[in-house]
């Protein structure tokens, strides 16, 4: 397969709709994360940095 | 970069070895030998480093004054010579054509330090006004002489911009993905003795260095898959190697990620092409926005580039020329670092984000060949091991060693143990410099804009410059804000 044909491809593809385990990884992921981030927010609170 | 990165991916070859591996080998290579050193013999002495210069004849020499004797010229040859016989035998173990690598590298090698070399004239390096009257020059770019990183990059983007045939006769011996897997599997050595200096500090790093883990895969990734999908309008097939490659590491989180979905093998090489161009665009824009924005939260800084900046290459190597500019201006402000935290967190955080590649891949694989292609062959968990990037088993192996013989050994050892990594260290900033020249090869802009790819551009675009950049800034400012470095003594 050359870049043009990609090109070509890229240019003529129709949009795929988002398929409901697309919707899941995404959701899950957003939510796992921020979750995650918000216990390692808050670790990071209690139990700073030390020097 | 991108035809090295998709060998990098491959299962190992029928010779067993890859350039991961092989990355490893040579990074281990040159510990072992800077370890020989610690026992009183110096093997590495000989190699050439650079000081800052307004007489050329004085700019080189011997990193060891056991070496004196070779002078500036002999020391350039020596490394030259040492780096051209073990890196052949490398691409002669790969199965490669090591008479075309031999030539290319020669060149490369010669106009690479030619860069770094012209990145140490005074004018360009000098930081301090007591440096400036020292080369009695009334001004100077305050570039450090890691500068000479930045000449090196902007050399290989004019070849590969207004010289192409250079630049394609050239790309026998470009292996930025080789280059810079040397280079971290030496640092490993650095960080170790860093980090035994001052061991409470570290452990938080280490700790913090999970939060970017967080961002990378769970938030960055989602985010840009579902603006590549829905905004975008790509099919998932393109959405998976380009939310990977701008969220995770870049050219090996594409091909890996677009394996594990059984992408054609074209689709993740392209948005590969395009993670590297943007990379250079962020190494030549991001440290000078961390020096003047961030010089008072170095740590904020050294974490955001590594959280930024995409591929292993151009983050590592940015971080080392972020905690140049920084210290540089910390320095003219009276303030002097320790050196090395601002590199080490830079580096934890990528180190970090790596080591989740196999995994995230597996779990994409899996997820496609179970309810999205299910024709595919299904995803194995023993992929998750193929694409677990090797050569981070290198700077673990190396860190766990250096650090042991620093902070657990005799006082003797001990005391050597910062010397031999100063010493790998003169090896790591040579492979930084080839990175930063064979990244700037592979980046022809106009190439990429012939190809039509301004629209997987676009999505790279708004994700790295509206989203990407600041939330970045904002995690390691929450995790990194208010901690300085240790200053030297």
């Amino acid at each position: 397969m050359t870049p043009p044909d990609l090109k070509d491809e890229m240019s003529q593809t129709t949009a795929e709709p988002l398929l409901p385990i697309e919707k899941k990884l995404i959701g899950w992921s957003l939510g796992i994360g921020i979750g995650l981030l918000i216990v390692l927010i808050a670790f990071n609170h209690f139990v700073p940095i030390k020097l | 970069m991108t035809d090295v990165a998709v060998k990098a991916a491959e299962p190992v070859s029928l010779k067993g070895l890859n350039e991961d591996w092989l990355a490893v080998i040579i990074g281990l290579l040159v510990f072992g030998l800077t370890l020989v050193s610690v026992s009183g013999t110096d093997v590495l002495g000989w190699a050439v480093v650079t000081s800052v210069y307004t007489d050329l004849s004085k700019a080189l020499a011997p990193v060891s004054k056991a070496y004196a004797a070779l002078g500036g010229s002999g020391a350039l040859l020596a490394t030259y010579l040492a780096l051209l016989v073990v890196l052949s035998a490398g691409v002669a173990a790969l199965g490669d054509n090591v008479r075309r690598f031999a030539v290319a590298f020669t060149v490369l090698f010669a106009l690479a330090y030619a860069s770094w070399i012209a990145g140490s004239y005074a004018f360009i390096a000098a930081v301090t006004p007591a440096e400036q009257q020292k080369f009695g020059i009334s001004w100077s770019l305050k570039l450090t002489n890691e500068g000479g990183f930045i000449v090196a990059l902007l050399l290989g983007l004019v070849i590969a911009n207004f010289f192409p045939r250079l630049a394609e006769w050239l790309k026998a011996a470009v292996r930025p993905e080789l280059y810079i897997k040397v280079a971290i599997v030496i640092l490993g050595a650095t960080v170790a003795v860093t980090a035994a200096g001052r061991l409470t500090l570290a452990s938080s790093l280490l700790f913090r260095g999970a939060a970017a883990i967080v961002e990378a895969y769970l938030i960055y990734w989602a985010v840009i898959y579902y603006i590549s999908r829905k905004w975008f309008g790509f099919s998932r097939e393109w959405s998976v190697p380009l939310a990977s490659g701008i969220s995770i590491c870049g050219v090996a989180a594409a091909i890996a990620t677009g394996g594990a979905i059984r992408a054609r093998p074209a689709v993740p090489v392209l948005v590969s092409s395009l993670v590297v161009v943007f990379a250079v665009v962020e190494v030549l824009l991001l440290p000078l926005l961390a020096q003047t924005f961030l010089w008072q939260e170095p740590l904020v800084a050294g974490a955001w580039i590594g959280l930024a900046i995409k591929t292993d290459g151009a983050a590592v190597a940015g971080g080392g020329i972020t905690e140049s500019l920084i210290m540089a201006k910390a320095a003219a402000e009276g303030i002097n670092y320790q050196p090395g935290w601002i590199l080490a967190t830079t580096t934890t955080v990528k180190i970090f984000i790596d080591v989740f590649i196999g995994i995230w891949a597996f779990i994409l694989g899996d997820i496609w060949t179970n309810h999205i292609d299910k024709r595919a062959d299904k995803a194995r968990p023993v992929e998750i091991w193929q694409r677990f990037p090797k050569f981070i088993l290198g700077f673990l192996l190396v860190f766990a060693v250096s650090f042991w013989l620093a902070a657990g050994s005799s006082g003797d050892i001990a005391k050597a143990i910062p010397a031999a990594a100063s010493e790998a260290n003169v090896f790591r900033v040579i492979f930084f410099i080839l990175t930063f020249f064979s990244i700037g090869i592979l980046s022809d802009f106009r190439k990429l804009w012939q190809q039509g790819f301004g629209k997987l551009a676009a999505v790279y675009f708004v994700s790295l410059f509206g989203f990407v950049i600041w939330v970045g800034l904002l995690i390691s400012w929450l995790f990194f804000a208010g901690f300085k470095p240790p200053l030297a003594s």
